[in-house]
């Protein structure tokens, strides 16, 4: 029997969706296991709940998906979260540390027309999560060995290591000691391929926090190389900023500040 | 041939037991393993795409072994999806075994906690199988819940077996348990042991451990005839992949079993 | 196979210059050897492929601290941020396919011919200890690639800072497990046999034999270095010593700054701690993938419900403890070979030696 996936967006922007668009290849090999029962990116046609596997991008943002995500769950076998968004909250989460009006002034014509909650959060937060994968975007690489273990009925597993280790066995150099530039992959979680450091980029942290990640000591070692606390703070204040581990320490160092 | 250490035989189910509500033994029938299977080996087994899991063998036949499952981890919590007639990998036998053929004429105590009945059950069958050659057997089995003991349809059978003691206990009881409440180590000092002539092998939790066998030295019992089997995580079974070490051993090949003796300086040291 | 010591009675020091290093090259590559050696790749020294010997760094130096890797203009460099293990023990390799019928199909991997050009004396320790390790414990594959290996080491006339090689009796000469070294003095290379096979090349190249007064430079130049490369703590009675601290709170101090992230394990050239994932295809296929792994990954120790080191104090620990103590009772040597790369690419810049230093101290501070 197949299995029925369905893919859900929230606050984002289907970027990670774009990862299985394309997928092209291997999406025809999943026809056949897996069947699209609801993924507007792709296409229009609906399947009847309850689903089997839903992918849910993007962060709960607005009232109205407070709503939603928890029917999403009620009709999911396995809520799996996808992206930076749905697993930390997103570059939108950076509205957490200010007024919510401030940035919709700036950013719409006619504020008052905007109905948001005053935070941007994960997916977690509000209903149970069976699996997270992270990024931004996700690894398409990743989301399909992820497929592919629901496929035989294993709980999905992937790495939960530094992305360092994974940048060692792919043969790059490190960036922050003969380069001199900062870089999250010492507390960051893997998964990405390390392709900041491979293109000479310190890594940001789009993943998020690793396991046991240890974020303040490397802000602290930041410090010492000489960056300055904002410098420090715009380091973590990014696309997983809403993370316990980075939160700590854009709140340490950057405060309410910009 | 490369990747020979890692080949797999395929095993065939052909039995499943449930024993509690996480727990369930897996008769495997496989042939070719590396060598006779002895009390306290353990097996890797491997679940298509799944990955493989070390699983500690409780039941040793002639052409089928039997591994008891407790469903925990995204592996093991596979295995509850398999029924009988299906085909899994499975490599070994690895890791040393239970001395208990140098203990003949002894006295056996046998201490197991939760799952860590499992790998002393085969020195039950051996005994069992040879009781002319050994004194008193004596099985302390404690668990969390009446819910949580396993090899319950067994227990007549072990207390058949002659000149043997079963003891049972569980942390809490429930409205039908009539046994004995508290942990497993509640249950040695009333015991009455021929300290001289008493061998012991002790398997469950490791804070289990550490207490049981402090007792039993308190009881009388010299470190050098106390046995302990430790887990650690295993990921290759064959002293490769450095997962399961514990100071200078390699539990998969070193061990699981342990004399006390030898692994004391180790066993108890906080997060070694 | 590579004998140990030297059949220096054979053949003893032989001296050329350049263009003979260049003739050994052409030797081995047209001996059909795939040679592996220095090459500078980006901003780092690596060990790749050369098809020349002029690929070989020579005008080059590296300036290098903990934390810090810089490479400048000069006449030397030392180790870069890989070693010979990514060869003989890759950091991520199928081991074999396993089809839905649980049958398996093995790997064919053609027969590889390795030549190491110029690794240094602490890498050649490394190869012998991963033999050990690795080979006589029965990685098929570390011994398919190591089996027709040829190694060719360059004797380190200036270590670097985050050297201690003398001080774990690993270099900066070579001693052994090697099939031929050379040495660069005075605009000349001095060359030593350290194998039957090594001896027999050298042969061929037909070089003179070095006077009095050059092999006297090349001792001097070679204990200059030696003083060079120590840290303050001795190999005998190092194993021991350490252990007596298990139980010390210094464990806590020493990972104060430790980020877990692993890269001193990754650079290390005998860590050898792999984990094998099935990476399966849709219900089609899995390939068992093996890939490096860290004691300091918070699920190295993890089990399903426990976990036997869940701080970072604790994997701290058992990392440098297997390296100085643990190694020795399980392999009859020490884990460290002293080449200062988990000094080096540490992001933080953790000092080992420090570290091991403080140890010491608080054995003899506190043990009595």
């Amino acid at each position: 029997m197949n299995i029925k996936l369905a893919v859900f967006k929230f606050a984002s922007c289907d970027g990670c969706q774009l990862q299985i668009l394309n997928m092209e290849d291997e999406i025809l090999q999943l026809t056949g296991k897996i069947e699209i029962a609801y993924f507007m990116e792709a296409t229009s046609r609906k399947l009847e709940e309850p689903y089997d596997i839903a992918l849910v991008e993007g962060s709960i943002s607005t009232k109205w998906q407070e709503k939603h995500i928890e029917k999403i769950r009620a009709n999911s076998k396995y809520l799996i979260a996808i992206g930076a968004c749905a697993t930390a909250g997103g570059i939108q989460a950076l509205r957490n540390w200010s007024k919510n009006e401030d940035y919709s002034k700036k950013v719409y014509p006619k504020p008052e027309w905007i109905d948001t909650l005053a935070e941007s959060k994960p997916i977690s937060d509000y209903v149970n999560v069976d699996y997270e994968v992270r990024g931004c975007p996700v690894n398409k690489d990743q989301l399909l060995w992820i497929l592919s273990q629901l496929i035989i009925g294993k709980e999905p597993f992937t790495p939960t290591h530094s992305l360092c280790i994974q940048c060692k066995i792919e043969g790059n150099t490190c960036i922050m000691v003969a380069d001199g530039k900062p870089c999250l992959g010492p507390i960051t979680m893997a998964g990405c391929g390390a392709l900041c450091p491979k293109y000479n980029r310190g890594c940001y942290g789009c993943f998020g926090p690793m396991d046991a990640s240890q974020a303040e000591k490397l802000a602290e070692h930041f410090i010492n190389m000489g960056m300055s606390k904002r410098e420090v703070t715009l380091m973590f204040k990014g696309f997983t900023s809403w993370s316990k581990p980075f939160r700590k320490v854009v709140s340490k160092y950057g405060g309410d500040e910009d | 041939m490369l990747g020979k250490e890692y080949e797999f035989k395929i095993g065939i189910i052909k039995k499943i037991r449930e024993e509690t509500y996480n727990v369930s033994t897996f008769h495997i029938e496989v042939e070719g393993l590396n060598g006779e299977v002895k009390p306290g080996q353990f097996n890797i087994l491997y679940l298509f795409g799944g990955g493989e899991v070390p699983i500690s063998i409780s039941e040793i036949g002639r052409r089928r072994l039997a591994h008891t499952v407790r469903f925990t981890g995204t592996i093991t919590n596979m295995f509850r999806e398999l029924t009988v007639n299906d085909k899994i990998g499975v490599r070994g036998p690895y890791g040393n075994h239970w001395p208990i053929e140098e203990h003949q004429n002894e006295d056996i105590l046998i201490i197991g906690g939760g799952i860590g009945i499992a790998p002393l059950k085969p020195i039950i069958q051996y005994v069992k199988e040879k009781r002319s050659k050994y004194g008193k057997l004596i099985i302390l089995y404690g668990a969390r819940t009446p819910k949580d003991l396993i090899f319950k349809s067994e227990f007549e059978e072990f207390r058949k077996i002659r000149d043997s003691e079963l003891h049972l206990t569980v942390d809490r009881g429930d409205e039908k348990w009539k046994g004995n409440i508290g942990v497993v180590t509640t249950l040695i000092p009333p015991l009455k042991l021929n300290i001289e002539n008493t061998v012991a092998f002790v398997c469950g939790p490791e804070i289990m451990m550490y207490y049981t066998v402090k007792d039993l030295v308190k009881k009388g019992i010299p470190e050098t005839k106390i046995y302990i089997s430790l887990e650690r995580r295993m990921r290759c079974g064959i002293g490769l992949c450095g997962h399961c070490q514990i100071g200078p051993y390699f539990v998969c090949k070193d061990g699981p079993v342990f004399p006390y003796w030898k692994i004391k300086e180790y066993f108890g040291v906080k997060w070694i | 196979m590579h004998t140990r010591g030297l059949p220096l009675k054979k053949l003893g020091l032989v001296i050329g210059d350049w263009r003979d290093l260049e003739r050994l090259f052409k030797y081995l590559k047209d001996s059909g050897y795939r040679i592996i050696g220095p090459k500078v790749d980006g901003n780092v020294i690596k060990l790749k492929e050369l098809k020349s010997l002029r690929e070989f760094p020579k005008q080059i130096s590296d300036h290098q601290a903990p934390g810090y890797y810089r490479l400048e203009e000069g006449d030397f460099f030392r180790n870069g941020d890989d070693s010979p293990k990514k060869y003989l023990f890759p950091p991520k390799m199928e081991i074999f396919k396993v089809n839905r019928d649980l049958s398996i199909s093995f790997r064919e991997i053609e027969k590889v011919k390795i030549a190491f050009f110029g690794i240094k004396s602490c890498d050649t320790a490394s190869i012998t200890i991963m033999d050990k390790v690795l080979g006589e414990r029965g990685d098929s594959f570390y011994k398919h690639f190591r089996k027709e290996l040829f190694i060719v080491t360059e004797n380190c006339i200036k270590p670097g800072e985050n050297c201690f090689c003398s001080s774990m009796g690993t270099g900066p000469r070579v001693q052994s497990g090697f099939d031929i070294s050379f040495t660069r003095i005075d605009g000349k290379i001095l060359f030593e046999a350290g194998s039957e096979r090594g001896v027999k090349i050298l042969e061929k190249l037909k070089l003179p034999h070095a006077n009095a007064k050059l092999k006297k430079k090349f001792i001097e130049v070679l204990e200059k270095a030696a003083e060079k490369a120590k840290a303050n703590f001795e190999k005998r009675f190092l194993a021991e010593k350490l252990e007596l601290a298990i139980e010390s709170p210094i464990w806590k101090e020493l990972a104060e700054k430790c980020l877990g992230c692993g890269n001193c394990t990754m650079v290390c050239p005998t860590c050898f701690c792999f984990d094998i994932y099935d990476e399966v295809f849709l219900d089609e296929y899995s390939k068992r993938v093996r890939y490096w792994d860290s004691c300091f990954t918070y699920k190295h120790a993890e089990v399903a419900g426990g976990h036997f080191r869940p701080e970072l104090w604790a994997r701290y620990r058992q990392w440098l403890l297997h390296k100085f103590s643990y190694w020795k009772r399980q392999f009859d040597m020490l884990g460290c070979v002293g080449c200062g790369r988990c000094i080096t690419w540490c992001p933080v810049g953790i000092d080992i030696r420090k570290a091991v230093e403080k140890v010491l101290k608080w054995v003899d501070e506190n043990v009595r």
